[in-house]
């Protein structure tokens, strides 16, 4: 429909869109609201539509353009910008430039008393651009500078309401956390230059490079120790165990920006650049293969371990916050077994049913002003009508239940653990899918069940920009996974072989768990005829109400190890560094005094010096 | 002829143009800055026009190649820039605001014909123009003795390094019996006709540029003179007039190079002394104009070691930094001429809390002085690595590491003034808000700082495209 020269100007000019609103906002709307939300959302909208162009107008099986620019040098590892248009890419920037968008649409009432909306909006539309950049980043240079864009969108988006001590420690928490995880990706980044010569995609992955990637390094080869540097970045950006505490504390930001960013886009950053650099696994040895499917293990311990602790979480958001930890664990787990396409569309389905999700207790906290669910239950929340519908419809969205999004994207992960015959990771996964269930429930019937008091005289009401979003979410919630299987999937060359049973007895087991969860909550939590297990199993609630002691274990790590450490360099820094430092400056004064004395005024004395100087250097050059 | 010297006839017009509209008395100083814009705007458009004109004329003693071509572009551009940044003219006397602008063009033609100049003959006389347009210029806030002070001692080292420079001219003419450069390039090559007096010679000459650019040791002129003049001449000194010091230094420097190591050892020394006493005596100045007098004589010393790069490395650090230079100089004497109060100049507490009385500047200021410190990603940090990777590709790692040391120290004065704008407190009877600046106009070159610094290839790209290694050589 479009030449290829149109699609990559659609494409920058999407990316370029909320940076243009950035710097509009900072330049001309910093004290107008109004202006700043206009240009705002009319950035988001030029994203959202050229997107949708790229996205409805273009695809096809095998679709790949690209267009790259010198930048800085020519050699020798060729640093270049530019921009990638595939399937992967394309179907990345459409997710986000419509949550995107939905979300600073949702942001115009959630914000609306806010005295600081001008910088919420100029944020939000720098995060969209790093996003953006990230995701059509042809190279990992690019990908990199992204990424930690990224990273300070959220950092500045967390602590936005920085008069809140908790925002302020949380949002440092996010920045040093993930920081750790970049470490991995610049040690990637080293690696790839240095032993490999090539940072763009399209060389690391092509078939030429597979003797590179088999080149060995230290006892191993450079495909896996780039995967793993790659995998620590994935763990920091997408919260995987051990790094996932900063997620659940990011909490504190805006309900619009945890949607935003903490469910549906950057901390899916991560798994988007495994399925980016899967190609490793093809071109590297059975070494690497093995350390993907490690990390595929990883992933499903942090699943399971982030879905146990949202049983016990009375913090609506926090539930969510722990659920988004847990699915994005299954994407990795399915990128990390080799289901590329099928860890991608979990993406893609959660992006809307995590979004929802959020941006509905995002309603329920601006109509009820508390983020406990009891809390909400009680000021009467079950009594929004649109909010408990897309509240309806997330949930079984992440439960998994037909003909619900997420059904289909969990079982084709579910399916090709099966098909691979990897019995471990089914059957947890299959327990996971129970545990989801369960907690997802819970918070749907403690909303139905605590009564509303009305004697707290609330009147709640759902604001007038915020229901757009949630209609059209809720909606999204419900297609988004036939919409994946319309119109993405055979982009990517998925082999299909004969799965008949596969999908059967998966469908019918995942089906089952995903029921079984729901039913048993419902007897705890609806009916009250089964007793509250936490209530039983003391030990278990202890543990998952500390969050498996991670937390406290690096507080412990911080204050026995790290602080002492960095007091015993303080020491050392006050005695010898800033002496010697000390001694340059008073030596530096010193020779700017003795110099400063030559310039006297007298221009006698100038000249003198000028012919001395020039005598000097003619008679040494002379009688050499 | 007529169009290959295009830009010099066409500066020469608005010289003389210039000339006659000063003598009605009627011009308003408004009038004669649009008159100003105007023309240089077409000299920018001839020299434009005649970008790709080559050649040599007067029997080979005046050099058209894509390098002078190029200074000659950027020197009318230069010259707009400063009409427009140089503005208000108010620590000028009434009666000579008109007069600044025709000194202007006058000095305008003797950067030209520098930018060109191929034989010591044409050297000097151009210099000789442009020398006494500026001390004319410096001496023109006639109400204050300091001016005139500064504008004698100007005077009398010009007058000084000239005579130097003459004497070294007589001992080339008397060793190669030519005054040519390419002459005496050609004479170097061949060992067997080389004279000993050659290179004393050319080391007395080399005093001359050194005066123009405030090096090391002609440099004690630019500190009275940067205070005592006016604000919009101080810009001048500082910008543009630097250009046509660079242009022909580079010039003889990258013809006998390749056959006389010594020298380039020379100029690398030479440039450490600059760069080290330039940034050391800034520390301890008080007033803003001296201080930074003092840095373009290290920055003077930053250009020299770029100068003595090894083969295409050279030509195109030296040519990048001079745009950059240009640019990062408009700026910061614009802020300088923003803080100027009736009578006075701005010392270092003038700057106290700019930041809140006009952010626009302040940021503009930040920008300017982090790139002339070198810091990353501003066009600075490019030119200077550049111009030090030029050095050490020529084997000169030593003089760079010293280079980059003084950088280091540089930062120290170019921060305090920042921290002056940005964290000080505003003093009484400040100066507040706009004083009629060009604020979009700074805003631009601003923003092309940045910009050049982050994508630094489109301006090196087109340099490479001149082949200036090539294009130099006779």
């Amino acid at each position: 429909m479009f030449t290829e020269a149109t699609q990559i100007q659609f494409g920058i000019a999407t990316v370029l869109a909320p940076i243009a609103s950035f710097v509009l906002i900072a330049a001309l709307a910093m004290r107008r609201p109004m202006l700043a939300k206009i240009i705002s959302l009319s950035g988001g909208l030029v994203s959202l539509v050229l997107a949708s162009l790229l996205l409805f107008g273009v695809g096809e099986p095998g679709y790949k353009i690209q267009a790259t620019w010198d930048w800085l040098l020519k050699e020798p590892a060729g640093f270049s910008i530019g921009i990638l248009l595939d399937p992967l890419s394309l179907v990345m920037l459409w997710v986000v430039a419509v949550v995107g968008f939905l979300v600073q649409w949702y942001s115009v009432s959630y914000m609306e008393e806010d005295a600081n909306q001008s910088k919420f909006f100029a944020f939000i539309s720098l995060f969209c651009f790093a996003m953006m950049g990230f995701t059509i980043a042809p190279n990992l240079l690019q990908s990199f500078m992204c990424w930690e864009l990224v990273g300070l969108g959220s950092y500045l988006l967390i602590g936005f309401w920085n008069h809140l001590p908790s925002a302020a420690t949380a949002a440092r928490k996010a920045f040093v956390v993930t920081r750790l995880g970049d470490l991995g990706f610049f040690a990637a980044l080293l690696l790839a230059a240095t032993g490999l010569g090539a940072l763009d995609f399209g060389s690391l992955a092509d078939s030429n490079m597979a003797s590179g990637w088999k080149m060995g390094l230290a006892g191993y080869d450079y495909g896996v120790w780039i995967s793993l540097a790659l995998f620590l970045a994935v763990i920091g950006k997408s919260a995987q165990f051990p790094l996932y505490g900063w997620l659940p504390d990011a909490m504190e930001g805006p309900t619009p920006v945890s949607a935003l960013i903490h469910a549906a886009t950057m901390v899916a950053a991560g798994v988007y650049l495994l399925a980016r650099t899967s190609f490793i696994v093809v071109l590297g040895s059975e070494s690497v293969q093995t350390v993907w499917h490690g990390l595929a293990m990883l992933a499903m311990l942090t699943a399971l371990m982030s879905g146990m602790v949202a049983i016990v979480q009375s913090d609506i958001k926090r539930v969510f916050a722990y659920s988004t930890i847990s699915q994005l664990g299954y994407m990795v787990v399915g990128i990390g077994s080799g289901a590329v396409v099928a860890g991608m569309m979990h993406l893609f389905t959660h992006a809307f049913f995590k979004a929802l999700l959020f941006l509905t207790a995002g309603a329920f906290i601006h109509a009820a002003h508390s983020n406990s669910i009891t809390e909400i239950a009680r000021a009467g929340g079950a009594k929004l009508k649109l909010p408990m519908i897309a509240l309806g419809a997330g949930s079984l969205a992440l439960m998994g239940i037909f003909p619900f999004a997420g059904f289909y994207s969990k079982d084709a992960i579910l399916e090709h653990l099966f098909v691979e015959g990897d019995w471990v990771l089914y059957v947890a996964a299959m327990f996971g899918v129970l545990v989801t269930s369960y907690y997802t429930a819970r918070v749907i019937f403690l909303m139905l069940k605590v009564p509303a008091d009305d004697h707290l005289g609330h009147h709640l009401h759902v604001g007038g920009w915020m229901k757009l979003p949630l209609a059209v979410l809720t909606v999204g919630a419900l297609v988004a996974g036939n919409l994946w299987m319309w119109k993405v999937e055979h982009w990517f060359h998925v082999p299909h072989g004969e799965h008949g049973n596969a999908v059967l007895i998966t469908t019918i087991v995942s089906t089952l768990c995903a029921l079984a969860g729901l039913y048993y909550s419902a007897r705890v939590f609806y009916w009250k005829k089964s007793e509250d297990p936490m209530a039983n199993w003391v030990g278990l609630a202890n543990v998952l109400r500390e969050k498996w002691y991670l937390d406290t274990a690096y507080d412990k790590l911080v204050h026995n190890i790290y602080l002492p450490f960095t007091a015993f360099l303080n020491r050392i820094e006050l005695r010898f560094v800033k002496g010697a430092l000390d001694g340059i400056g008073t030596g530096s004064m010193a020779i700017a005094r003795t110099l400063a004395r030559v310039m006297t005024g007298e221009v006698q004395q100038y000249v003198g010096v000028s012919f001395a100087v020039v005598a000097a250097v003619v008679i040494i050059l002379m009688n050499r | 002829m007529m169009m290959q010297m295009l830009p010099e006839f066409a500066m020469l017009g608005a010289l003389l143009l210039m000339f006659v509209l000063t003598l009605s008395n009627s011009l308003s100083e408004k009038s004669a800055r649009a008159a100003t814009l105007i023309l240089a705007a077409l000299v920018a458009v001839a020299a434009w026009a005649a970008m790709s004109q080559q050649g040599e004329l007067f029997s080979n003693s005046y050099r058209l190649d894509p390098y002078s071509q190029f200074f000659k572009f950027l020197m009318a551009v230069g010259l707009f820039a400063n009409a427009i940044f140089g503005w208000p003219l108010r620590s000028i006397p009434k009666q000579q605001r008109t007069e600044y602008y025709f000194l202007f063009f006058a000095a305008g033609l003797g950067m030209m014909l520098l930018a060109s100049a191929f034989s010591f003959l044409v050297l000097y006389v151009a210099m000789e123009l442009l020398s006494y347009s500026m001390y004319t210029l410096v001496g023109m806030r006639r109400q204050r003795t300091e001016s005139i002070e500064s504008s004698v001692k100007y005077l009398i080292i010009g007058a000084s390094a000239s005579a130097i420079g003459l004497f070294g001219v007589s001992y080339i003419y008397g060793a190669t019996g030519s005054l040519n450069f390419g002459t005496v390039a050609s004479q170097l090559a061949s060992s067997s006709a080389r004279s000993a007096l050659l290179l004393p010679g050319l080391v007395l000459v080399l005093s001359s540029f050194l005066f123009k650019l405030a090096a090391f040791p002609f440099h004690a002129w630019a500190p009275d003179a940067y205070e005592s003049s006016a604000s919009p001449v101080a810009m001048f000194l500082a910008s543009v007039s630097k250009l046509a010091g660079i242009a022909v230094l580079f010039r003889l420097v990258y013809l006998v190079k390749p056959y006389l190591p010594e020298f380039e050892t020379v100029i690398g020394l030479l440039a450490l002394a600059s760069m080290t006493f330039g940034n050391f005596v800034a520390f301890r100045q008080k007033s803003v104009k001296r201080l930074f007098a003092y840095s373009s004589i290290a920055q003077a010393g930053y250009l020299m070691l770029g100068m003595i790069g090894f083969g295409a490395s050279a030509p195109e650090a030296v040519v990048f930094y001079s745009v950059i230079y240009l640019l990062m100089n408009l700026v910061v004497f614009s802020v300088v001429l923003e803080l100027e109060r009736e009578g006075e100049d701005p010392q270092m507490a003038s700057f106290q809390g700019l930041y809140r009385r006009n952010a626009l500047m302040a940021m503009a200021l930040l920008v300017a002085l982090f790139s002339l410190a070198g810091v990353p990603p501003l066009a600075g940090f490019f030119g200077k690595w550049l111009l030090f990777s030029s050095a050490a590709t020529a084997g000169h790692v030593w003089f760079v590491v010293l280079a980059i040391l003084n950088s280091v120290v540089s930062l120290y004065y170019y921060l305090f003034l920042v921290k002056a704008a940005y964290y000080g407190e505003v003093p009484e009877g400040a100066v507040i808000g706009s004083r009629g600046g060009p604020r979009l106009a700074v805003l631009i070159v601003t923003i092309a700082i940045t910009f050049l610094g982050i994508y630094p290839r489109i301006l090196t790209e087109y340099i490479g495209s001149l082949n200036l290694p090539k294009t130099m050589l006779p």
